[in-house]
């Protein structure tokens, strides 16, 4: 009821200002966003419903090597099963940890998944005709990224982790109910930390808020990371946006490649809402760093 | 958040879904091929919101018990962050955004998308109907940057939006954005259109009928833009799917 009412009086007062070019754009932005995503996030769910319902620890102890690095790799090398983009994969790691899965390895899952699908690779190639080793350098720095990260959370606050996905836990009375909890659940969390990130993603390209305009070694570099990060493009599409930007390195381009389906605004918010502020604090950052430091290398590398 | 707020916002999201799907509006802001996804994304969603609103009506005792305490552990925050899907529900009824329009499209950037390599040959435009042969401002510009001699002399149709630019007194950008996957990626397309007597107003959606003499200008420091003098112009709807991708 409130909801209503609350929506009246704001469209007494939005109304007016709903012709206004900026906030129009802003708008068109944000449900663009919210509405290429949301498939994506409705698939992701509806795997993370079935793996609440029906994966058990033992069926993923089965599933994953024994020893933790092991499954770190084989974990992050998985994520080319996924064929979906980063908006679908937060919520699946948050239940994989639930199910008993090490955090470090879902962790590796969540961040080679949107980056090395067939998909994205796909994408990637259309996007950079005729230069497969854009595809491959690609494919190499975002299963690194996954690797290094995964392994890095072997020996991090796992227990905290564990601990907080399991708090999420949505239990019914039958299996089909589990399902339908957790889907509502994960939804309704993931998505409005989607929408966050997003309407600040919109916000910042509706201003045309200058990222960085240095003069200094690597500055380009810099710049397509932090681009990346504000833009908040799903990892389907950011391979046409890399492309477009023809006077950028082919490595600033890989950066750009690497960074985004990695960490950027929306995927901050909604790890904040699946592991915690704290954990995403300090998480975010060093994704981000090793992302560009993995670029570099295989741009140096391959490119 | 109580269990059946939450299925009345799944049920929100839904209907707003199958609102922007069934009135094409969704074209607007993605792909056409996605009304087929969004589509079974909101079956689903109603499929998982309407027991959750009707079965919190039948049994009340325990599961509030339980959502209480499942609130407390969770915190505020990350309990009620679900009532932030309500924003581009309220957006989508609220403002109705329009398809991006000239406010991001004089920001320079125009045509970067097309002026990069092509993967392949393009295939030649069809055959001319009425006396000039229709092509998509995306269609026009690849070819006059990779392949001018299949454009130059050419009778062509076009249809875009009006932008006014300072450098164009006789004549304005004739615009469509295009994007790879929706109109957060977008960037502007634009042709620029002389020889037409009174410039239409901003946005306002034109169907051109010129002919290229394989002329460029440059408009600030930003790529050559074609110029195409027209003999006609007649106002017309917005395209259903007002992207050229």
């Amino acid at each position: 009821m409130a909801a209503i009412f609350a929506s009246i009086v704001l469209g007494r007062f939005v109304a007016p200002l709903a012709d206004d070019p900026a906030l129009q754009t802003w708008a068109t932005i944000l449900v663009s966003i919210f509405l290429q995503a949301l498939p994506f996030l409705v698939g992701g769910v509806v795997i993370s419903g079935v793996i609440a319902a029906f994966v058990t620890p033992e069926r993923i102890a089965r599933l994953l090597p024994k020893n933790r690095v092991a499954s770190v790799c084989a974990a992050g090398t998985a994520g080319v099963l996924l064929p979906g983009c980063e908006c679908g994969s937060v919520p699946i790691s948050g239940r994989l940890v639930a199910a008993g899965a090490v955090p470090g390895a879902a962790l590796a899952f969540m961040l080679a998944a949107p980056a090395i699908n067939p998909i994205v690779l796909v994408s990637t190639a259309v996007a950079f005709p005729g230069r497969f080793e854009m595809v491959a350098a690609r494919f190499g720095a975002s299963l690194a990224v996954a690797v290094i990260m995964g392994l890095l959370w072997l020996r991090r606050d796992p227990q905290a982790l564990v601990d907080r996905a399991r708090r999420q836990s949505q239990v019914g009375t039958s299996r089909l109910e589990t399902f339908g909890l957790t889907v509502q659940h994960d939804f309704l969390q993931a998505g409005g930390f989607l929408v966050v990130g997003s309407a600040a993603a919109a916000a910042i390209q509706t201003f045309d808020i200058p990222i960085l305009e240095g003069d200094f070694p690597g500055a380009q570099i810099i710049a397509m990371a932090l681009l990346a990060f504000v833009l908040s493009i799903c990892s389907e599409a950011d391979a046409f946006i890399a492309a477009s930007f023809v006077d950028a390195s082919p490595t600033a381009q890989l950066t750009f490649m690497v960074v985004g389906p990695a960490v950027d605004l929306k995927l901050f918010a909604m790890q904040a809402g699946v592991f915690g502020p704290g954990f995403a604090a300090r998480f975010a950052p060093l994704t981000g760093l090793v992302a560009i430091v993995m670029a570099v290398a295989f741009g140096w590398w391959l490119l | 958040m109580k269990r059946d707020t939450e299925g009345t916002v799944l049920l929100a999201v839904a209907a707003v879904v199958f609102n922007l799907v069934f009135s094409g509006a969704f074209q607007s802001y993605v792909r056409t091929g996605l009304g087929i996804p969004l589509l079974a994304s909101a079956v689903l969603l109603a499929a998982v919101g309407l027991p959750a609103v009707f079965r919190r009506s039948e049994a009340v005792g325990e599961e509030t018990d339980d959502l209480l305490d499942h609130e407390n552990v969770h915190g505020n925050l990350v309990g009620r962050v679900g009532l932030v899907m309500l924003l581009p529900v309220m957006t989508v009824f609220l403002i109705a955004p329009a398809p991006l329009g000239a406010f991001v499209a004089d920001r320079g950037d125009q045509n970067r998308s097309v002026s990069g390599a092509t993967s392949s040959g393009l295939p030649p435009l069809g055959a001319p109907v009425d006396g000039a042969t229709d092509a998509s401002v995306r269609e026009f510009l690849l070819r006059a940057y990779h392949a001018p001699e299949q454009v130059e002399a050419v009778p062509v149709r076009i249809v875009g939006f009006v932008v006014p630019h300072d450098s164009l007194d006789e004549g304005y950008l004739l615009t469509r954005f295009t994007f790879s996957c929706c109109a957060a990626d977008a960037l502007p397309l634009q042709i620029a259109v002389t020889g037409v007597g009174t410039v239409p107003p901003t946005e306002q959606w034109v169907s051109v009928e010129g002919t290229w003499e394989g002329v460029f200008v440059e408009l600030e420091d930003d790529l050559p833009v074609p110029v195409l003098p027209i003999e006609s112009q007649v106002p017309t709807d917005r395209p259903q799917q007002p992207y050229d991708y």
